[in-house]
């Protein structure tokens, strides 16, 4: 069992749902990205092409985070899942130093949207955040122990995400890396990520 | 996987309507009585287009309804100067009062009479453009319907601000207020200036991802690379108002080189082979007047409805006594001066690149295939061109609507599977047969005796604009010339009488400072506007002018039955289903708010209006006659929509059965996607290629005109043409070398009609654009000005100037620079913290530069320099 995501860039149109899904769905302060999403140009005029490229945590098997982590508070689970316990984070940041792909946020508290506003955030059981550690995605691990999907792939108008276990040849995640050009960011830093992207054309 | 409730918590159906692409169904999750979630229904996600699925806007409700800077109470202004420096000095009072307040102003217009001394409403309305606003005001327009003549043209953007010149001609040729693909079978498209990433919704967004993960290929020809030009294949950087160049140059291509024409579409399904005389008009029979054709094997000419053996595309012929040639001949000679040379030299596009393009379009569109529909055997064309906004607007929409309409008949693909299609309500009725063997359409008249004067309204619609439709109600603000009410209230043009400001001005959805061009303006006239009540979520630009602001319950605090999916009505997407569907509160009323639909009742009660107003409900709502409104009852909005609910059901549900269900939907056949389908049941033409009735409409309006000593309208009567005729339209605007660039604007998913520029979390999901946040430039082009990003600039055209922070990109033109969406707020809490720019207030809103169906482009020119100098 090894959970995975699969992105297609085919699809995806730079809506910014997902992030916005991930800042309702976490609860996330202001500024504090787990879901973020790249818009860039490549190239010279007129020779140029727009690439929107989402990025969540990669959830690497071989995570430069947890080693980097000196209190053990960076961990990885059995399902593939790289998590922070926020109970043991001393919020050294050695961990954001750490990972090449710039998915960690040091949460310094306080912020909110409305300043000194009546919006009631954050709310639910999991969106509770310790100001002064380190936090990142989950792959919303709360929905995932239920058994619902991340709420990024839900909320994704173009069904540009797909999740599943890349360990499991029948689950739709492994289909379309057999049959599409696929590819990891940095693959070649040996860090082994769990979120894999669709090429496109 | 989808979530299930836990036990505090609820899931509760509503639907979005934030774009003009819904509704869509969506659903809140409410935790202890606080909505804590929104996103689409996966209850029907069989049913829905999209899957169930929701687009990014949804993602906002949440904060939108928490949003602790709206107003939270009716509150009426103190300070009795108005001004852009003068403080309202609102104070919150009760409902009672506020209600007593706003029927007394109108009780005392009643007394004046509705209508003022030079002809004009005394109270004016709007709903913004009108395209999403009715999904949420309840009985707003059954009100004003029964209230009787409003001016709905101070609109705040409606004609300039939408697809303007396709919403006319597109009405006129084929019913379709929006046109676009059949993307189910694409294979090819070219969008010109199409932006549909950020404007068509969830469901045609995921449509058009489907189609480029099977395959489809898109070119986009816009100045500046879009959100959709990021996903395309291929990006074609043409110069600003010249789209219509190049697609009269494809035209010439397939006529001129390719040759490869859909011969039988053209003779059986347009007005190719209707014989034209010397004077530019149709050649008629002596007895009904009835366009002639040539019959090649008779040799004779005869009326378009007798039989014919076949009928002559080419040739000279004498009828009548006059020489006499068919449409398509003169179309083949008109084009013939439009070669890929000349378009390359106006639209900075290469000669090679519009023939290529050309070939590809033609190549992909299968001339002779056909697919059967539902047992019917169809042309399939699975190619087509699609126009975005400022394309469709000014001088030039004209013509590219014309030519991208003749790109799909040259080819058989007009409203064909897989081709270019009709969208859209219906404004003008169904498809019937008027003269001709055209569609029928309501031009509004142009004859002496019955052509509108003095003008009914304060845009001038109804005498400056037949096209605009007289099937429309003035309410409709998305047709005809809207920014010329406020020109016409400030400085009329020459012999044009100065319209009125209205006694009474009530806005919902609508902030025209920030909204309409030439902001000043419409601040002037919104100082002197008496009475001006604004259905306020947020204090904003346009309600600092406001006495009266009455907060309504928003999109998850209202009660509302609406109509869902269908085939006409949503802007650009159809659905195999059609139903109805709820809007209910999710949450109790956050503040102190009330439903749209109880304010108006409790207005009509007071105002003893309510037979009239039940009446008008019966006729908005649809309601069947045993479900009408009794005039001796007073309904709360559950009882009215309880009405409908039981109305559309035919008893069977009521609204408590919606409130627990969301909608109920029923299958629409496939077939009726294809109006094609229907014009060939009624033996129908498309009124294309040649506009003999448009050329006479033309003409007899240049007369009224005149008779008037109007002559500021001559560019715009010169349009009337039979065969348009094309330039270089980017000399319209471009008069004075010193500026030196263009200033264009481009929309976004995240506030696409959304009315929520306050929303942190779209401004912030918005920030992480390229595009929002300054002024977009090109990086070369800045550095030839010594601008570097993150540098303020000054953007200054011929009537003002706006700051910005400059954002080099390489995706777009150099003589181009680009603002996003509209902000620009210095009122609106959390938008005028983002001192983001907008083009509006720098704009002009000339009649000069108003084309013949009323609208204006998104254009003016501008030079950019560091702020400081």
């Amino acid at each position: 069992m090894r959970y995975g995501m699969v992105i297609d860039l085919e699809r995806c149109i730079g809506c910014q749902a997902c992030t916005v899904a991930c800042k309702e769905e976490n609860r996330t302060a202001p500024r504090v990205f787990w879901n973020r999403l790249y818009d860039v140009e490549v190239g010279t005029y007129p020779n140029v092409k727009r690439v929107f490229l989402p990025r969540p945590c990669m959830h690497c098997a071989e995570a430069p985070c947890v080693a980097a982590c000196p209190t053990g508070a960076t961990y990885r689970r059995d399902d593939g899942l790289v998590l922070v316990n926020a109970e043991r984070c001393v919020g050294c940041k050695a961990c954001m130093v750490a990972c090449p792909y710039g998915a960690r946020y040091f949460y310094e508290g306080g912020a909110t949207y409305f300043p000194g506003g009546s919006y009631p955030e954050p709310h639910l059981p999991h969106q509770i955040h310790q100001s002064g550690t380190v936090e990142k995605c989950t792959y919303c691990v709360h929905r995932l122990d239920e058994g619902f999907e991340p709420a990024c792939v839900v909320a994704c108008p173009t069904r540009a995400r797909v999740f599943g276990d890349l360990e499991d040849a029948q689950s739709e995640v492994s289909r379309l890396l057999r049959e599409r050009n696929a590819f990891r960011i940095f693959p070649e830093m040996g860090t082994d990520p769990s979120t894999w992207y669709l090429s496109r054309r | 996987m989808t979530t299930e409730a836990k036990p505090n918590e609820r899931w509760v159906f509503t639907y979005c309507n934030q774009c003009n692409m819904g509704p869509d169904p969506i659903r809140i999750l409410v935790r202890d009585g606080v909505a804590v979630k929104a996103e689409g229904n996966p209850a029907f996600a069989s049913i829905h287009p999209g899957g169930g699925r929701a687009c990014v806007k949804v993602k906002g409700l949440i904060q939108k309804l928490y949003n602790p800077n709206r107003v939270k109470a009716p509150m009426r202004r103190t300070n009795p100067r108005k001004g852009r420096h003068e403080d309202p000095g609102w104070v919150e009072i009760s409902w009672d009062e506020a209600l007593d307040l706003f029927a007394s102003k109108l009780d005392e217009v009643r007394q004046k009479g509705l209508v003022d001394e030079k002809g004009l409403p005394r109270v004016a309305v709007t709903a913004g453009a009108d395209g999403t606003p009715p999904a949420f005001n309840g009985t707003w327009y059954p009100f004003w319907m029964a209230w009787g003549p409003v001016d709905g043209t101070l609109g705040g953007g409606g004609g300039v601000k939408c697809y303007h010149a396709e919403h006319l001609y597109g009405e006129l040729w084929h019913r379709s207020f929006t046109c676009g693909g059949d993307l189910e079978y694409t294979e090819f498209q070219i969008n010109f200036g199409r932006n549909y990433n950020a404007s068509n919704g969830v469901v045609g967004t995921s449509r058009e991802a489907d189609a480029r993960v099977r395959g489809m290929r898109t070119v986009q020809v816009e100045p500046h690379l879009s959100v959709t030009g990021a996903t395309a294949d291929e990006w074609i950087p043409i110069r600003p108002k010249t789209d219509a160049a190049f697609l009269f140059a494809m035209i010439n291509v397939m006529l001129h080189e390719i040759g490869v024409l859909d011969i039988r579409f053209l003779k059986e399904r347009t007005n190719s082979p209707y014989l034209v005389g010397p004077d530019g008009l149709f050649v008629r029979d002596a007895e009904l007047g009835r366009p002639l054709m040539w019959d090649p094997v008779e040799g004779r000419a005869k009326p378009y409805d007798a039989a014919f053996c076949d009928v002559a595309l080419e040739g000279t012929f004498t009828v009548n006594g006059v020489t006499a040639r068919p449409a398509f001949a003169c179309l083949k000679e008109h084009m013939a001066r439009y070669t890929p040379e000349w378009a390359a030299a106006i639209c900075d596009v290469p000669a090679d690149t519009i023939r290529r393009l050309t070939r590809e379009y033609v190549d992909h569109a299968h001339i002779g295939m056909t697919v059967t529909i539902e047992g019917r055997v169809l042309p399939y064309r699975p190619v087509h061109v699609s126009l975005g906004k400022s394309v469709n607007n000014g001088f030039g929409a004209y013509q590219a609507v014309w030519a991208c309409h003749m790109l799909a008949i040259l080819v058989g693909g007009l409203d064909v599977p897989g081709g270019h299609l009709a969208f859209g309500p219906l404004l003008n009725g169904p498809i019937t047969l008027g003269d001709d063997g055209f569609l029928d359409y309501p031009f509004l008249p142009t004859e002496e005796e019955y052509w509108q004067w003095p003008p009914d309204s304060r845009d001038g619609r109804t005498s400056l604009t037949p096209l605009a439709s007289g099937a429309v109600p003035t309410f409709a603000a998305a047709m005809g010339p809207n920014h010329l009410a406020w020109r016409n209230m400030t400085d009329p043009p020459k012999n044009w009488p100065k319209a009125s400001i209205p006694d009474i001005l009530v806005t919902h959805k609508s902030n025209p400072v920030i909204s309409m061009w030439d902001s000043e303006r419409v601040r002037k006239v919104l100082e002197q506007i008496p009475f001006y009540v604004s259905f306020a979520y947020s204090f904003d630009e346009s309600n600092w002018y406001a006495d009266l602001l009455l907060p309504e319950n928003i999109d998850l605090e209202g009660t509302q039955l609406f109509p869902m999916g269908g085939i006409t009505f949503c802007y650009g997407i159809k659905w195999q289903y059609a139903g109805f569907h709820v809007r209910q509160p999710v949450v109790k009323p956050v503040c102190n708010t009330r439903d749209m639909t109880d304010i108006f009742t409790e207005l009509a009660d007071r105002l003893g209006m309510l037979p009239q107003y039940y009446a008008m409900i019966g006729v908005y709502l649809q309601l069947k006659d045993d479900y009408a409104l009794d005039p001796a009852h007073k309904y709360t909005v559950d009882e009215i929509y309880d009405q409908m609910a039981c109305s559309v059901t035919d008893g069977e549900h009521g609204l408590a059965w919606f409130k627990e269900h969301g909608g109920i939907f029923f299958p629409v056949p496939k077939l009726e996607w294809y109006k094609y389908a229907q014009m060939e049941d009624l033996g129908l033409r498309y009124e294309l290629p040649y506009q003999e009735r448009v050329m006479r409409i033309g003409r007899q309006l240049a007369d009224r005109l005149h008779s008037k000593g109007i002559d500021w309208w001559d560019r715009s009567l010169h349009e009337y043409q039979a065969l348009p005729q094309c330039e270089d339209f980017a000399k319209v605007y471009d008069t004075d070398p010193a500026y030196d660039l263009w200033l264009m604007t481009s929309r976004s998913m995240q506030f696409y009609w959304g009315g929520n520029a306050d929303v942190p979390w779209m401004i912030e999901a918005a920030s992480e654009l390229i595009d929002h946040g300054g002024v977009v430039m090109n990086a070369q082009a800045a550095a030839a000005r010594g601008i570097e990003h993150g540098d303020t600039v000054w953007v200054e055209s011929a009537i003002g100037r706006v700051k910005a922070r400059a954002l080099l990109r390489q995706g777009i033109r150099p003589d181009c620079v680009l603002m996003m969406q509209q902000f620009g707020h210095d009122v609106m809490p959390v938008a005028r913290d983002t001192g983001w720019p907008n083009m509006n207030p720098i704009t002009p809103m000339p009649h000069e530069m108003t084309d013949e169906t009323g609208s204006g482009s998104d254009h003016v020119r501008v030079r950019v320099y560091k702020a400081g100098r």
